[in-house]
């Protein structure tokens, strides 16, 4: 079925290659052959990884090459020098670009597949009942939004699709946008490695450091102007609502369109740790819910999220970050809540605008699944359905049946399906409970959903 | 994607319910539960990441541990390596002040970044060494702060005059040019609003809480001072590094997307504006798009208004309370003195105690300023004119209230002064908790209503003659011909002298309305002196004694003494001197006699024969000849009048002891009257059967309809005229016309103007021969 794809990894053809084979004594290649594209192995944490030159650059006389290594995250791309490429090992050149038959078979396949689709799903409706729209098949969970294999779409396709539903994911297509361009942000008191690429101004990609005001989160690549900057600078926390508020965080809501200047700002700075992040469009679309730490200073922006006015998909996040600066404290799962806390005022379930980032699918897991549990166990081994779960944690139902199978909970006894609290899940909900990390309080959320008359949600000029 | 793997798979129910119940176990109640039955379907669902992420190395490292973990296996815990952000960074301090503390309550902001970052200008390194080198050469020293207002008007001018600046940098303005726009208040910065507040409120300087303090602990001088001192030097500079930019901002913006030329593919342009798809564009929508265009510049004029208008009442609300602060530290000063001296008084003093505020304007008004100019103005007419009215209202109601006590007061209900209350329409479900009022006390406002209508046209009449003098002082009482429908013989009643608008002021002041006479009462328009009194009778002058004037009574039960034969009081037996008030009814007539005299006839109106059969007639009938004393017997079957008779006569024409009024009104008694009258029937209305407020609304109605008909007669022969001059103007020009057509003809043959212009003295020629 998949033939087409473009990473090496997933083209079986390439998968011994992820293998480094043993190098030879000869030198293979010389480094000026190298040009990008091209597949190496390098070093990477003490073992040789095959990877992707996506540029070069000529520094102090050295050649540099970006590299991204196969089966890692982009996040872990890098430059690097000849010293880490070892020319001892096969270097593979790439394909010869055939742009136009690419896109004949795209259109092929897509073909193929919806024929496929008109032929292939009425046989399994024989072979069982006509399914009810209260009925899901375990076989095939689909998580709501993931772009199916062969049903790309084309980039116009994709951008009408952002200015209509005002979606916050794009896969970047650009060379450009493949390489992180700043290799320092300073924020607040932490100096932080970017992750990707960011549409900050061209010019400051020249500078060595990008400073970024906490509360304001303009951008200075001049510390004098910086410097002059937070002189002038009164502001002290988000400049929204706060709508929570315990003695750990505060969460404070911003409008796009009100606020155009800083949720821009988060943006571009969010972009810098999301991949699958667009700034193709404006932010007027969204609301900005921002988590801040509290101290002497002010309000110190931690995480956000960002959530359409008005989602056709049912999503209740489009974008979400906890700082890298912040993370693995836990407030990620605490943004989480929080999101699920807005839909249960609103009586709506939702789910996070997907593709998911690694480090989001977890966040996420770990929610889902602690939140189940907790309330199966608290709930006394009542019988419940999937649909009252749902209402009362405001989660989809196919993430809670997502999470059942991954933890294994959903089971098949004597003639009919039971949730089984299984002895993993009760010892890590014991855990929890020993551990009392901070939990955000309901009553403490004074919020209510905003309402936007029609044109307000127009966000054309 | 988990495709079902194997035939195996359908044993097993494979789709689930989410409204279905599920029971809920605990692994270690049901331990025949079977294990390994679960495993293969492990990890083949769908994860939400992009599906070539799904298979990268850490994130499979992670979801396999946690896998195992379910499994029970003990497993280390993994984490999917990131990029450092561990570092501190220790300069932070230094930018970084605290002071800050959390308000009690959530915080509520709606500033933007712009608003609370002071002047958009940051100088950099290059400015600052600039500045130094600048600022060591003279003693003026220019602060950080003065130099980035400088260098921000120069962006914001040349932004705004030269958008295609990096077209040609060289041809960026000259100072001169920067200067000259740079002065003139950018009503778009935020600094300007500031600016504009400050002289208009006159608070120097203008400061919120928001606003960046002056870095340099000065406040900066205004913009024209600095442009003299530092202006030019700092614009080479300026200039030097903007042509070094290559014109465009010197320092560093975001890529925004150029409308005229779209790329999708530069990753740097970011944040687009999302397009309207633009239906077919029309006239209609263009128009359209200018109303709604219109209308929000209306829009935000009028919340600037706001804006400017809160500001200004928050700057008096200040001087408020600072002279309330020091009427308070007086007040305490005095009260150490009345301490001092003994004087004990309340704590209370010390304050000042808050006025009542008063009621909020009308939503109405409020409505009304929202809309449009000219709505606007029309309504407030509108309400001018309804507040004009309410005031009268009130005033007239305030009269009755006083003089009408006594009026009103038999009636029982007593003037209620709540206001009527108005019908209003409630929803069903909304049970009113209006008090309910009575028919009678309704028909009561209703009757006060129509009170007040009258009165007001007899206030509006009032002011109408104001400054005329009506000198029908007894007028025609028509008392006597109302009852009487048989006036068969008054054949042409046009020519009666007299009229009933004429006895208007009569029946007022005589009215036995108290509330008419009170409010005439002292408003009448001349004095005594000025009217002369004819007794007709004798013609001779009377004296005027108004007291003298008595209204007739005429007791009709009969039951007085002195109304025994007639009903009416022998006034001959009291006073011979006594005006008449009303005289013999005559029937006048004019008619052009031989050689253009005109000739009025006078005749006694007859009286009904059938009844004189009951009653004695010895009236007499007279005619007056007016201008040569001539009569007419042939086409008036009169006597002819004898000019001594007249005096002889008096005694007749005086009503109070004519024999035939008496007659008449024992006539008209008997046909009409009931025996026991209920009224006193001096009274017009009384006598037309119809209330006193509907005689006066009739009488308002004429009056109203004889001042229409004027108008409207006046207005005829305006456009009459008017007409009339069109017409001749266009006779004129068609002449002209003629003539130039004659003159141009002329040019040819001569002898045409001659032909056209014999007639007229063969015309005259012609009368004159007739005239002889």
């Amino acid at each position: 079925m998949t033939s087409d794809t473009e990473t090496a990894a997933t083209d079986p053809s390439e998968a011994y290659r992820l293998i480094p084979p043993e190098p030879t004594t000869d030198e293979q290649f010389s480094y000026a052959q190298i040009t990008s594209g091209c597949k190496v192995y390098a070093t990477k944490d003490d073992e040789w990884r095959l990877a992707e030159v996506i540029a070069l650059q000529r520094k102090k006389g050295k050649l540099v090459f970006y590299v991204h290594y196969a089966e890692f995250n982009k996040r872990l791309d890098e430059w690097i020098d000849e010293t880490k490429i070892d020319n001892h090992r096969p270097m593979y050149l790439p394909k010869p670009q055939k742009d136009k038959n690419k896109k004949q078979n795209r259109k092929k396949v897509i073909k193929k597949t919806s024929q496929k689709a008109d032929t292939d799903t009425p046989e399994p409706q024989r072979a069982t009942s006509e399914p009810k729209d209260d009925e899901m098949d375990l076989d095939n969970l689909n998580v709501q939004g993931l772009v199916k294999e062969g049903e790309e779409l084309s980039r116009e396709d994709e951008i009408e699709k952002l200015r209509t539903s005002g979606s916050m994911a794009q896969t970047s297509t650009h060379e450009l946008a493949k390489i992180r361009n700043f290799s320092k942000v300073i924020i607040g008191n932490h100096e932080v490695e970017p992750w990707y690429f960011s549409p900050y101004p061209v010019e400051l990609t020249e500078e060595d450091c990008l400073y970024i005001c906490d509360f304001s989160l303009n951008y200075f690549g001049s510390r004098k102007q910086f410097e002059r900057f937070r002189s002038k600078c009164t502001l002290s926390h988000p400049p929204g609502n706060e709508i929570y508020r315990d003695d750990y965080v505060s969460f404070f809501e911003i409008d796009g369109r009100k606020q155009r200047t800083w949720c821009r700002n988060v943006c571009l700075l969010s972009k810098l740790f999301l991949d699958h992040k667009t700034l193709y469009y404006d932010v007027d679309p969204f609301l900005f819910y921002c988590m801040t730490r509290r101290d002497e200073m002010g309000h110190h922006l931690v995480g956000y999220f960002s959530k359409e006015k008005e989602c056709a998909d049912n999503y209740n996040v489009a974008c979400i970050l906890t700082l890298p600066q912040y993370q693995r404290h836990g407030y990620g799962k605490l943004l989480i809540q929080f999101s699920y806390e807005l839909s249960k005022i609103e009586g709506k379930i939702g789910s996070p605008e997907k593709p998911l980032s690694d480090l989001g699918l977890l966040s996420y897991r770990a929610y889902w699944a602690e939140t189940i549990s907790t309330l199966l166990i608290e709930n006394g081994s009542t019988d419940i359905s999937i649909d009252e779960i749902s209402q009362i944690t405001s989660m989809t139902t196919t993430d809670i049946l997502h999470t059942l199978q991954t933890l294994n909970m959903l089971r098949y006894y004597k003639g009919q399906h039971i949730i089984v609290l299984t002895n993993q899940i009760m010892e890590s909900y014991e855990k929890l409970q020993r551990k009392k990390r901070h939990k955000l309080d309901p009553a403490k959320l004074v919020w209510k959903p905003p309402v936007f008359t029609a044109s307000q949600l127009r966000f054309g000029w | 994607m988990a495709l079902p793997s194997s035939a195996g798979a359908r044993f097993r129910q494979r789709k689930i319910s989410v409204k279905q119940t599920l029971q809920v176990w605990k692994q270690k109640d049901i331990p025949d539960l079977e294990l390994a039955e679960q495993q293969r379907d492990l990890q083949q669902f769908e994860t939400g990441v992009e599906k070539g992420e799904e298979e990268e190395h850490h994130l499979q490292k992670v979801i396999n541990a946690s896998a195992a973990k379910i499994q029970g296996e003990k497993v280390e815990q993994v984490y999917i390596p990131t990029p450092d952000a561990s570092k501190v960074w220790a300069d932070a301090h230094k930018y970084y002040k605290d002071g800050f503390s959390a308000p009690a309550t959530y915080i509520k902001f709606s500033a933007t970044v712009e608003d609370v970052s002071g002047c958009p200008y940051c100088m950099d390194e290059e400015d600052e060494k600039f500045l130094e080198a600048m600022n060591s050469k003279s003693d003026n020293k220019c602060t950080e702060d003065e130099f980035e207002i400088i260098a921000h008007r120069f962006e914001t001018v040349v932004n705004e005059k030269q958008p295609f600046l990096t077209m040609d940098p060289q041809q960026i303005l000259s100072f001169k040019e920067i200067v000259q726009i740079a002065l003139v208040p950018d009503k778009s910065d935020p600094a300007d609003v500031a600016r504009t507040l400050e002289t208009q409120l006159n608070i120097h300087p203008f400061k919120t809480l928001l606003d960046a303090k002056p870095t340099s602990g000065k406040q900066p001088r205004p913009l024209k001072v600095l442009f003299d001192m530092f202006g030019r030097k700092i614009y080479e500079h300026w200039k030097a590094r903007r042509i070094e930019r290559h014109g465009k901002p010197v320092f560093p913006a975001l890529k925004f997307e150029d409308p005229s030329h779209k790329d999708d593919n530069d990753p740097y342009v970011c944040f687009r504006r999302r397009e309207f798809r633009q239906a077919r564009k029309t006239r209609r929508t263009d128009t359209q798009g200018a109303e709604r265009l219109e209308l929000f510049y209306k829009d935000l004029k009028h919340a600037r208004n706001l804006m400017f208008m809160v500001a200004e009442r928050e700057v008096r609300r200040f001087e408020q309370i600072k002279t309330d602060l020091e009427i308070f530290n007086l007040r305490c000063e005095t009260k150490k003195v009345k301490r001092e001296l003994g004087v004990k008084g309340e704590e209370e003093d010390l304050i000042t105690h808050k006025k009542k505020r008063p009621p909020l304007p009308d939503p109405e008004m409020f409505r009304a300023q929202q809309m449009s100019e000219k709505e606007r103005l029309l309504n407030k007419e509108r309400r001018k004119q309804q507040i004009e009215k309410e005031k009268l209202m009130a005033t007239q109601r305030q009269r009755y209230q006083k003089g009408g006590a006594n009026a009103q007061g038999p009636l029982g209900q007593g003037t209620n002064p709540v206001a009527v209350q108005p019908y209003v329409k409630l929803p069903s479900s909304r049970i009113p908790d209006l008090d309910l009022t009575t028919v009678n006390a309704v028909l009561q406002d209703k009757l006060e209503g129509i009170k007040k209508a009258v009165s007001d046209k007899l206030v509006k009449r009032r002011a109408q003659d104001e400054g005329w003098v009506n000198f029908t002082d007894d007028p025609y009482n028509p008392f006597f011909s109302i009852a009487t429908n048989e006036d068969e013989a008054l054949k042409e009643r046009s020519h009666l002298p007299y009229s009933s608008i004429a006895s208007s002021l009569y029946q007022i002041e005589n009215s036995q309305e108290t509330k008419y006479s009170s409010i005439f009462s002292g408003h009448r328009h001349y004095k005594d002196e000025d009217v002369v009194r004819i007794n007709a009778s004798d013609g001779k002058l009377v004296a005027n004694d108004r007291n003298n004037m008595l209204p007739e009574f005429y007791d009709l039960s009969g039951q007085d003494r002195d109304y025994e034969d007639t009903g009416f009081y022998n006034l001959n037996n009291e006073n011979q001197n006594k005006l008449s008030v009303s005289e013999v009814l005559y029937k006048l007539r004019k008619r052009v006699g031989r050689y253009g005299r005109t000739w009025i006839d006078r005749k006694r109106v007859s009286d009904d024969h059938g009844f004189e059969d009951y009653v004695d007639e010895s009236d007499d009938e007279m005619e007056l000849e007016s201008d040569s004393g001539e009569e007419d017997t042939k086409e008036e079957p009169l006597t002819p009048p004898e000019n001594g008779e007249l005096s002889s006569r008096k005694r007749h024409i005086d009503v109070y002891d004519s024999q035939s009024d008496a007659k008449r009104r024992l006539k008209s008694r008997f046909m009409f009257d009931s025996d026991l009258p209920s009224y006193m029937p001096l009274d017009p209305s009384k006598l037309n059967q119809i209330g006193t407020q509907t005689q006066a609304i009739r009488f308002g109605c004429m009056l109203l309809t004889k001042a229409y008909d004027s108008i409207h007669h006046i207005r005829q022969k305006q456009i009459e005229a008017h007409q009339q001059r069109i017409l001749q103007q266009q006779r004129l020009m068609q002449q002209k016309q003629k003539q130039l057509a004659n003159g141009s003809a002329d040019t040819n043959g001569s002898g045409l103007s001659n032909k056209s212009g014999s007639p007229a003295p063969g015309a005259a020629a012609e009368t004159k021969k007739l005239k002889t």
